[in-house]
């Protein structure tokens, strides 16, 4: 895996995950990944940092509008939104069949991965994850510091991460 | 395997996480300027940043099909040893030079260090390896003091916890459960495991039938709300340890059902029976919305469930599956079944047993909740 930003455009959009559903879904076939990441970034630029207010809204918010600016523009394939389909966009809503197959695939990738973690990493993003346990709650079953429970997640998500970009 | 590109990456990818983490808990605006900033630094920043998001919400969906139970996770976690041993010739040039010197030392008396190292090293593995005998099974969830705290099981149960409330939870094959420790836990039981499930609360214990059913722990008394199925409550437990049997089934004191609302002493006897409890008032602690994201509907009809209204109940096997994201008035399902109403062919019907969700043309009720 490269960390240039074409690799890591890559990897974001090309697997299976939920975005690159969601860009499928509204622009008939897969988006660009490098000029979706790359505009995103431009727009973030010319923005004043100080008046973003919820920097991740914020990114997502300008992927969406420049996803939508495309679909709306000259896709013959792309999706013609209204009526229900508009209440479905202001919900946010995935409704798609093969969702279902991918998220199973990715989940058991997922689960693979986490099995390589050390026992304490594997412990914490269970917990946290699936048994939905707050920092303090972890750190006090596992006798850790709040500060170390932080780390693992850090730790065990960005393992995650690399697994899953081999998989790409 | 760790060339630079790669460490480079995972660089990004644990700052990235660092972020997700410091976001969800809300930043302030020194530290909102500098994650800006972090992520204007690189189109990877930004694309890494994305990505973790992405996978922060797959973790979810992954980790609730483990079936390891937590308290196996506990003690796997507690059996590895908290310090590494060093490889020899893998000691950072500055840490060589420190212990050269204490090396230096401990050579006029070789064997006293040796014994000493021995006896560390034994010390280690029994303090780590050593189970905790004072806790007892299950991990527990406390709620924060200013906000209901909302807590999905691995055996597909759902919780909400008052403020401040304590509960401790014991998933086992076996059997499954949850102890009250303090205040209000309004359980809406899963059913992926079939493991009997009973709830704990001071010496009473109660055994679910299938149920939505809220319980309150208060210093001297405890109070059970059924809102839906049946909750028999069990003979007062002795002070030895105790299981539900089989053979136990006849120390059933009262089967409670929908509605009805029973307060319980210290001792575990049941000192009061309300047949026709106050829900609105009773109730008034849960959420005044409801809050989903990518949530299948057959679980967002469950939430709307626990307000004590009309059942709501999804007929249809097709719709129940769907995900969606929103918000809604809790106390008010008519805007979620106006929602419903949009997909094609989705119409209501509305009897005793509450409100039914179906399709044109298909009745089966393979996804009734």
């Amino acid at each position: 895996m490269s960390d240039s930003p074409t690799g890591l455009a890559h990897v974001l959009l090309e697997q299976d995950g939920p975005l690159h559903r969601y860009v499928r879904s509204r622009t008939g076939h897969a988006w660009d990944a490098q000029d979706l990441v790359q505009e995103t970034y431009l727009r973030l630029l010319s923005a004043d940092p100080e008046s973003i207010r919820n920097p991740e809204a914020y990114l997502f918010t300008v992927a969406t509008n420049l996803l939508r600016q495309r679909a709306g523009g000259r896709q013959p394939g792309a999706r013609e939104e209204g009526g229900r389909d508009d209440l479905l966009e202001r919900l946010a809503t995935p409704c798609h069949a093969e969702a279902d197959v991918d998220r199973d695939v990715r989940s058991k990738r997922l689960l693979a991965l986490m099995e390589r973690l050390s026992p304490k990493c594997r412990a914490v993003m269970l917990l946290h994850y699936r048994d939905d346990l707050s920092y303090r709650d972890i750190a006090e079953q596992l006798d850790l510091s709040v500060h170390m429970v932080k780390k693992y997640i850090v730790k065990g998500l960005a393992a995650c991460r690399q697994g899953m970009a081999r998989y790409a | 395997m760790h060339d630079p590109t790669t460490l480079a990456a995972r660089r990004i990818a644990e700052e990235a996480g660092q972020w997700l983490l410091a976001s969800r808990e809300g930043l302030d605006e020194a530290s909102r300027v500098t994650f800006v900033n972090w992520l204007r630094h690189s189109p990877a920043h930004v694309a890494e940043y994305m990505a973790a998001v992405q996978l922060d919400q797959d973790m979810k969906e992954a980790a609730v099909r483990e079936p390891v139970a937590a308290s196996v996770l506990i003690a796997q976690a507690a059996s590895e040893p908290a310090v590494v041993a060093l490889r020899p010739g893998a000691m950072s040039p500055a840490r060589r030079a420190r212990s050269s010197h204490v090396a230096g030392r401990a050579r006029r008396w070789p064997w006293i260090a040796g014994a000493l190292t021995m006896a560390a090293a034994v010390a280690l593995v029994v303090l780590t390896a050593w189970p905790r005998q004072d806790a007892p099974p299950g991990i527990v969830y406390t709620a924060p003091t200013d906000a209901v705290r909302s807590i999905d099981l691995a055996d597909g149960s759902h919780i909400q916890l008052d403020r401040g409330s304590r509960i401790r939870v014991d998933l086992g094959t076996a059997g499954r459960d949850i102890a009250v420790l303090d205040g209000t836990m309004m359980l809406d039981v899963g059913h992926r495991s079939g493991a009997p499930l009973t709830v704990t609360l001071g010496r009473s214990v109660l055994r679910d039938i299938g149920t939505v059913f809220q319980v309150t722990a208060t210093p001297g008394t405890g109070e059970v709300i059924v809102l839906s199925g049946q909750v028999d409550v069990m003979a007062p437990r002795d002070d030895r340890p105790w299981s539900w049997t089989a053979k136990s089934a006849s120390q059933v004191v009262a089967h409670l059902k929908a509605g009805e609302h029973a307060t319980l002493a210290s001792d575990g006897s049941l000192t009061h029976l309300e047949p026709h409890a106050d829900l609105s008032t009773d109730l008034a602690w849960l959420p005044a919305d409801i809050d989903f994201h990518d949530a299948p509907v057959a679980d967002v009809a469950r939430r709307f469930n626990h307000y004590g209204q009309a059942l709501l109940l999804i007929d249809d096997a097709q719709v129940a599956g769907m995900r969606i994201s929103g918000r809604f008035h809790a106390r008010d399902p008519s805007g979620f079944i106006a929602y419903l109403q949009t997909f094609p062919g989705v119409q209501v019907r509305r009897d005793g047993a509450g409100t039914h969700i179906v399709r044109r043309g298909h009745g089966g009720a393979a996804a009734r909740l």
